[in-house]
């Protein structure tokens, strides 16, 4: 009889031997009841193996889980973890803060009370709210420049205290916004009666409010 | 349906009520695998080790996979990552590569499939780690390889080893 095989026996489960070796074992066991006898254990180990049950611990641990979880900002493309930050500020610079946060508000309100108002008759959106004089291509435009600077402000105003990411981030949204804002501003110069260019362009203005609104409420969290 | 897409949205937006429903989900299948990766004395703390980094990894989720493979990715990398620790630790008292954590067990026949779990606590660390990922995890063995950094071969020869030992134990 050839020497057994037994190291073998596992691949031979398996079927990871090749056609010489597996022909091999298997003219071995034909006369082999030892081997035979082998082969049915670790065939009935891995059977056994595999039809293992997941069992829930005994005891609850959710627990001890939440207990550990970190608060976790929700997650919008501007935010990162690291503007949550502690940041420590002095009185004049809150109440700056404070000012700055508030014309915004207000100029946001205004800009998005103003929308609310327009398009509904299906004309122009933005000049039904504008003096005569206005150009179709800026559009309540006092009011959006005076949000946007005011925001610019009070990114400059804490720019050096952010998570450098962060203002990435912001910054890449404000300009891939404003590419689109300028384009559609050359479509409107082009094409000064279109209705739907207007609403592309208040729809695109206010999206980046919305997105100053956004990096605001993460500058107000981190102060 | 295990780990709804909504509660991974909702946990990775910060949703702790989403997240503590998909620890009911899936805690059976994490905790199983530490009790056989780790054994039933630490496989809490694991769990909960699991648990806290996926909480905290969770926005880097992308769902290309499954979550269910996603977490048990996870877990699967804690526990090498603490058995390798503790290998580490076992190393500064014994230079041999025997199994320091063996103890017989020698079940009753009818307790025999409840103490499989307890056979399998018994097995050397690598024969260990090799059948619980091959046998009862299904990975195979160039997977096994990349996961504990050792060779195709040496996973076929440790899982070998590991089926001897459950032979003698379970079947004596």
């Amino acid at each position: 009889m050839s020497e057994h095989p037994t190291e073998r026996l596992s691949a031979y489960i398996d079927g990871e031997l090749t056609a010489d070796e597996r022909t091999s074992v298997e003219q071995h066991l034909e006369t082999c009841a030892d081997c035979q006898g082998v082969l049915a254990d670790l065939r009935g180990i891995v059977v056994r193996a595999r039809s293992l049950e997941d069992r829930p611990p005994e005891k609850d641990l959710w627990t001890g889980i939440e207990a550990r979880l970190e608060e976790r900002p929700v997650v919008v493309p501007l935010e990162t973890r690291g503007a949550r930050r502690r940041l420590s500020f002095t009185l004049p610079q809150m109440a700056a803060a404070a000012v700055a946060l508030i014309v915004l508000s207000v100029s946001a309100t205004w800009w998005a009370r103003s929308g609310a108002e327009r398009g509904t008759d299906g004309g122009p959106p933005v000049a039904a709210v504008q003096p005569d004089t206005a150009t179709p291509t800026q559009p309540a435009s006092l009011e959006y420049d005076s949000a946007v600077a005011d925001f610019e402000e009070i990114l400059a105003m804490y720019r050096d205290r952010l998570d450098p990411q962060t203002v990435a981030t912001v910054e890449a949204n404000l300009a891939a916004i404003d590419d689109a804002i300028d384009e559609i501003v050359k479509a409107l110069d082009a094409d000064p009666e279109s209705t739907q260019l207007y609403n592309y362009l208040t729809s695109a203005r206010q999206r980046k409010l919305d997105v100053m609104r956004q990096a605001t409420s993460i500058i107000r969290t981190s102060i | 349906m295990k780990g709804s897409r909504k509660d991974v949205r909702l946990a990775a937006e910060g949703d702790a009520r989403a997240f503590e429903r998909l620890y009911h989900d899936h805690v059976p299948r994490v905790h199983s695998l530490a009790r056989r990766m780790v054994g039933p004395e630490e496989a809490d703390e694991l769990t909960q080790d699991v648990f806290v980094l996926a909480w905290k990894k969770l926005d880097t989720f992308r769902g290309d996979a499954a979550f269910s493979t996603w977490l048990h990715r996870v877990a699967i990398n804690v526990m090498l990552g603490y058995r390798k620790t503790k290998s580490r630790e076992r190393e500064r008292y014994t230079a041999t590569d025997e199994p320091v954590e063996r103890v017989r067990v020698r079940p009753a026949p009818t307790e025999i499939s409840v103490d499989m779990e307890a056979a399998i606590g018994t097995l050397p660390g690598k024969a260990r780690e090799v059948f619980v990922l091959h046998d009862i995890e299904g990975y195979k063995h160039d997977e096994i390889a990349d996961l504990l950094d050792i060779a195709a071969g040496t996973s076929k020869s440790q899982l070998h080893r590991a089926r001897m030992l459950l032979r003698e134990q379970l079947t004596a």
